[in-house]
């Protein structure tokens, strides 16, 4: 938006300095022309004074004798004198003689006092014979001043060009370097908005060591400490969005257009009721049927909406009031806080169903326990008692385990894995001569020289705890004389150049329903909830994040009687971008 | 023993029902196992049980609290004691037990000669 102003810096000081300078060349114009007036009117004054004495010795005594013959000689003698080009003698009223010079013209006679008067060039003086106070008789005289008055023209003219020339010279200087000044205000005008606009490179006047220079530090001093600014909103994983006084919204941070979705693409520029309705209108219908306005919004502590994901928001308002008091803008900022809503749900659900799951064996323990003492058993029956409550104490050892691992591994407190460079193969074997050394009736089958192998980063005994929860659950959901096979093998994924080592474990066991397979991995969900199939709840879960850890994951596939296939995927070594412990 | 009363034990876990059954062996109850709410309701209408030990979380979709309502509305099933057995001890699943007309709610961990003592005190 550029606009010339009207009462412009370069027109004002234009104007002044005309004002002033033609106010002083009059006041120098007409000062020297009545200097050099005066002068010349004294020394022409200096020669009518020497012909003065010539009147009145010559003239006068003639004039009053009568004596004609002797005026005229006088007059003739006057006339002769330089620049005197008339005489005309007068005895009292009455004219005696008139003489004139050849190139005299023909004009009126009219009695000067001031020099610059006599425009036509003559000078006419009268002079008065007086006896006692008595006019009786007068001489005028036309003196020629030609020259005089051509001087003081030539004079007049001199100064008046020299005038112009001079106001105008002033004015051209005055308007060029105002207009540098102005250029250079302007340029500041000109950066302030464009950065108020938006813009990142603006032009400013720093060069020189002047006031404006040092503002145009200032202002480079204030849009980088802006800038700064700027690029904290810009990072701030919080949504945060500015109306104007005008109800447009002028800013949006990448977080807002995160957080709102492809709706709010193109918000920043739009009316401020774009953004209240597309707010109100990705509102959870059954939560908030009744807000159709943003200020009861904001009087929530938190919102629902569908983005379409869902999320839970929390937005606040705040208001910014113009210089003058007159109007505001507003900052909006909107907090995506479905994720510490979500934990937090999930942290007391899990700490519910933890203590839930620790009370049932408990109950057993606790039961039995009380049976013993109370009755009077006999051997046979007590033993089945106190194995009851031995294997159940077990069972809630495992699950106080199995619960502070998962703490354990969720908090990263030993989050830090102790990886080694190797094949893995150690462990697969390792974990294959444990399960297959139990008292079950099934069968494994493990052929490390069929299986493809390559160098991974790993936690021994942690991928060790993986894969025996994936092998004893092979075990436990397997019928007598059921196979499980372990294989691995070595995956090329295209997509992200990345090699996957994957450790496979097949069993031929009682699978699971596409509903159950989407539960695994949840704490404490099990296939068979029976009780008849020992187990936590817990150990998918543990699997899981101990495989994320290693930046792999985990395949299922089942199918209900079939049997389960599981197989964990960790990338290889080489392909390997910094593992997340590492850091 | 025609008239020997009838205790149906449902629960999801057999050692659960294991101790229930050793619980209660010496007193003068007829014993009846179910492990999910539906053998549950068809055993009721099956033996007539005049009392019912009753799990509240299990498999499938009704639970503990649901088969205790139902008992409850049918007339003819309403007589019948039920006391419920739940690893969830809040004051609000409490609540929700005694609306849906138990007589009386245990916890799990429970003392099986308190629960033997409420039953006898239940008792008609």
């Amino acid at each position: 938006m550029k606009q010339r102003v009207k009462g412009s810096f370069r027109l004002k000081t234009l104007g002044l300095t005309f004002l002033l300078f033609v106010s002083f060349l009059l006041v120098i114009y007409f000062a020297s022309q009545k200097i050099l007036v005066n002068s010349l009117s004294k020394q022409f004054l200096v020669q009518t004074d020497s012909l003065t004495e010539l009147i009145t010795t010559s003239l006068k005594p003639n004039v009053l004798s009568e004596n004609l013959t002797a005026v005229n000689d006088a007059a003739s003698s006057i006339l002769a004198i330089e620049q005197v080009d008339y005489v005309q003698v007068y005895s009292y009223e009455d004219p005696l003689i008139e003489l004139r010079s050849a190139d005299y013209p023909e004009r009126e006679f009219r009695e000067d006092t001031n020099l610059m008067r006599a425009r036509d060039g003559y000078f006419d003086v009268v002079y008065h014979f007086d006896i006692e106070g008595t006019t009786v008789g007068k001489a005028l005289l036309s003196f020629s001043i030609e020259e005089e008055r051509a001087l003081l023209l030539d004079a007049h003219h001199k100064l008046a060009t020299a005038a112009i020339v001079m106001t105008l010279i002033a004015l051209l200087v005055t308007w060029i370097l105002a207009g540098r000044i102005a250029k250079r205000i302007q340029l500041l005008e000109d950066a302030s908005n464009r950065f108020a606009a938006g813009e990142s490179e603006v032009v400013l006047p720093l060069q020189g060591s002047d006031e404006i220079a040092s503002t145009g530090r200032a202002f480079e001093q204030m849009m980088w400490q802006i800038r700064e600014k700027y690029e904290a909103i810009n990072l701030s994983p919080d949504g945060i969005l500015l109306v104007s006084s005008n109800k447009r919204v002028t800013y949006t941070n990448p977080a807002l257009l995160n957080i709102l979705g492809a709706g709010a693409k193109g918000l920043c520029g739009k009316p401020f009721s774009v953004f209240e309705t597309l707010l109100v209108s990705i509102l959870d219908k059954r939560a908030h049927a009744d807000i159709k306005k943003l200020d009861r919004l904001i009087e929530l502590p938190d919102f629902r909406v569908h983005t379409p994901e869902f999320k839970i928001l929390r937005c606040i308002r705040k208001q910014v009031d113009s210089p003058d008091g007159q109007t505001f803008s507003e900052v909006f900022y909107l907090r995506d806080i479905t994720h510490e809503s979500e934990i937090d749900r999930m942290k007391s659900e899990f700490l519910t169903t933890a203590a839930h799951e620790l009370r049932t064996p408990l109950a057993s323990v606790m039961g039995f326990s009380e049976l013993l003492m109370m009755n009077d058993y006999d051997q046979e029956k007590t033993r089945y008692v106190a194995e009851t409550i031995n294997r159940q104490s077990q069972n809630l050892k495992r699950l106080v385990d199995d619960l502070l691992d998962i703490a354990r591994i969720e908090a990263r407190s030993d989050g830090v894995l102790k990886l080694e460079k190797g094949d893995a193969s150690t462990v697969v074997s390792e974990c294959c001569e444990l399960i297959s050394g139990g008292d079950k009736q099934c069968e494994l089958i493990y052929q490390p020289e069929q299986s493809a192998w390559c160098q991974i980063w790993f936690d021994a005994n942690k991928l060790k705890q993986a894969l025996m929860n994936i092998l004893s659950n092979a075990y436990k959901y397997s019928q007598e004389g059921g196979v499980v096979i372990v294989d691995t093998l070595v995956q090329q994924d295209n997509q992200e150049e990345a090699d996957w080592f994957g450790i496979r474990v097949t069993d031929q066991g009682i699978g699971m329903s596409e509903e159950q397979l989407a539960h695994v991995g949840e704490k404490f969900y099990r296939a068979d909830d029976t009780g008849s199939i020992p187990g936590t709840g817990l150990g998918m879960a543990l699997t899981s994040e101990i495989i994320s850890l290693h930046n792999g994951h985990m395949d299922i596939t089942s199918q209900l009687g079939q049997g389960t296939q599981v197989t964990l995927w960790i990338p290889s070594a080489d392909s390997m971008v910094e593992l997340k412990a590492h850091g | 023993m025609a008239d020997k009363q009838k205790l149906l034990i449902v629960d999801d876990h057999e050692t659960l029902r294991e101790l229930l059954k050793m619980t209660l062996e010496f007193s003068e109850f007829e014993l009846f196992e179910a492990s999910d709410a539906t053998e549950a309701l068809s055993m009721v209408t099956e033996i007539h049980p005049d009392v019912i030990i009753l799990d509240i979380m299990m498999p499938g979709e009704m639970d503990g609290v649901e088969v205790c309502r139902r008992l409850k509305a049918n007339p003819k099933t309403a007589h019948i004691k039920i006391i419920l057995l739940s690893a969830k001890g809040q004051t609000e699943d409490i609540r929700l037990g005694g609306e849906a007309g138990a007589d009386a709610y245990f916890v799990k961990p429970f003392s099986p000669m308190s629960l033997l003592e409420s039953i006898k005190v239940t008792r008609y």
